[in-house]
């Protein structure tokens, strides 16, 4: 298989009459998973719901994962199937670019930050950084949603007869 | 119904949130934002539920409830511009009818789930997940599944 093969094989699939609808619900569901639990996750450092431990909420975090996994690979889909509407919107590439930056806080977080959040116990809040680490991830991923959300009002004029995609 | 829909579609707020050129698209953002707050507590709701993973008392997660209020809070009147500028797309779309008995039954199962002493019924928190996220998804099939957009 060359990737001309699958991209093909990706194509058809999202052209067929339920491909793209299905594959936006897949895509949505991910996004609720990823929220709910890092969403979650970086309210409570943050000092909403207390009486929760830290550690406990944590073990929710590979169901948003899990939920990443599903946004990324039906995002790719959509993008494979119809580049042109992406690669120069400048509402994808500020989605992006907040994912990016979400990464590069959580890779930020895990090496600098967690250690001290597991020692705080319930009803406490973690120390100042980690408290910085969540505000921000909530802030790119709630920018993450609100760039997706547009991407259709910046996408090229060729796009507006087609409500499926 | 359609003379219903037609008067309806003649509201200024009907025709402001079909034809400015933002509105329709800022009451998209806010209901994202809201649904997200609404759904993402109750997926963690339903999650600890299940018995995934965390160990804190299911009791403490009912300081997630004023979050998914403000999520109610956000969605719903922003739901309330998007339903007005196309009330024929969404009463004539049985998805429509869909989506709201999946997060009604999602939310009462929440309540059922925190109901203090409640043996922990994993189907039943199963179930809730499964509610929350076809919610979403049949929110979603709204732009693909409508066949009539106005009457007017």
């Amino acid at each position: 298989m060359n990737a001309d093969s699958i991209v093909a094989g990706i194509h058809a699939v999202m052209t067929a009459r339920w491909g793209w609808p299905i594959a936006e619900c897949f895509h949505f569901i991910g996004l609720c998973l990823l929220f709910g639990t890092v969403g979650f996750f970086d309210l409570r450092m943050l000092g909403v719901a207390r009486g929760i431990d830290l550690r406990s909420l944590h073990r929710l975090v590979p169901f948003g994962i899990a939920g990443f996994a599903t946004s990324v690979v039906t995002g790719l889909m959509f993008v494979a199937t119809t580049p042109d509407q992406y690669l120069h919107n400048p509402a994808f590439l500020t989605k992006l670019s907040l994912m990016l930056v979400a990464g590069l806080n959580m890779v930020l977080f895990y090496a600098i930050s967690a250690r001290t959040v597991w020692l705080a116990q319930p009803g406490e809040l973690p120390p100042m950084p980690a408290r910085i680490f969540g505000a921000v991830s909530l802030l790119c991923w709630l920018g993450v949603i609100t760039c997706g959300r547009v991407i259709t009002a910046f996408r090229p004029p060729a796009y507006y007869w087609c409500p499926w995609c | 119904m359609d003379s219903i829909f037609a008067n309806i579609e003649h509201w200024s707020l009907s025709v402001w949130s079909r034809e400015d050129e933002y509105a329709y698209f800022v009451a998209l953002i806010f209901h994202a934002w809201g649904m997200a707050l609404l759904v993402g507590g109750g997926v963690v709701i339903s999650l600890r539920a299940t018995g995934a993973g965390a160990s804190a008392p299911l009791a403490k997660f009912r300081a997630l409830l004023p979050v998914m209020r403000v999520g109610v809070l956000l969605a719903v009147p922003s739901g309330l511009v998007l339903l007005v500028a196309y009330p024929a797309k969404a009463f004539t779309n049985p998805v429509f009818a869909i989506k709201f008995a999946c997060l009604i039954g999602a939310a009462l199962l929440v309540r059922r789930l925190l109901r203090e002493g409640a043996p922990a019924a994993r189907a039943t928190a199963a179930l809730c997940l499964l509610l929350w996220l076809a919610g979403v998804a049949a929110g979603k099939l709204l732009l693909h599944t409508y066949h009539v957009l106005t009457v007017s």
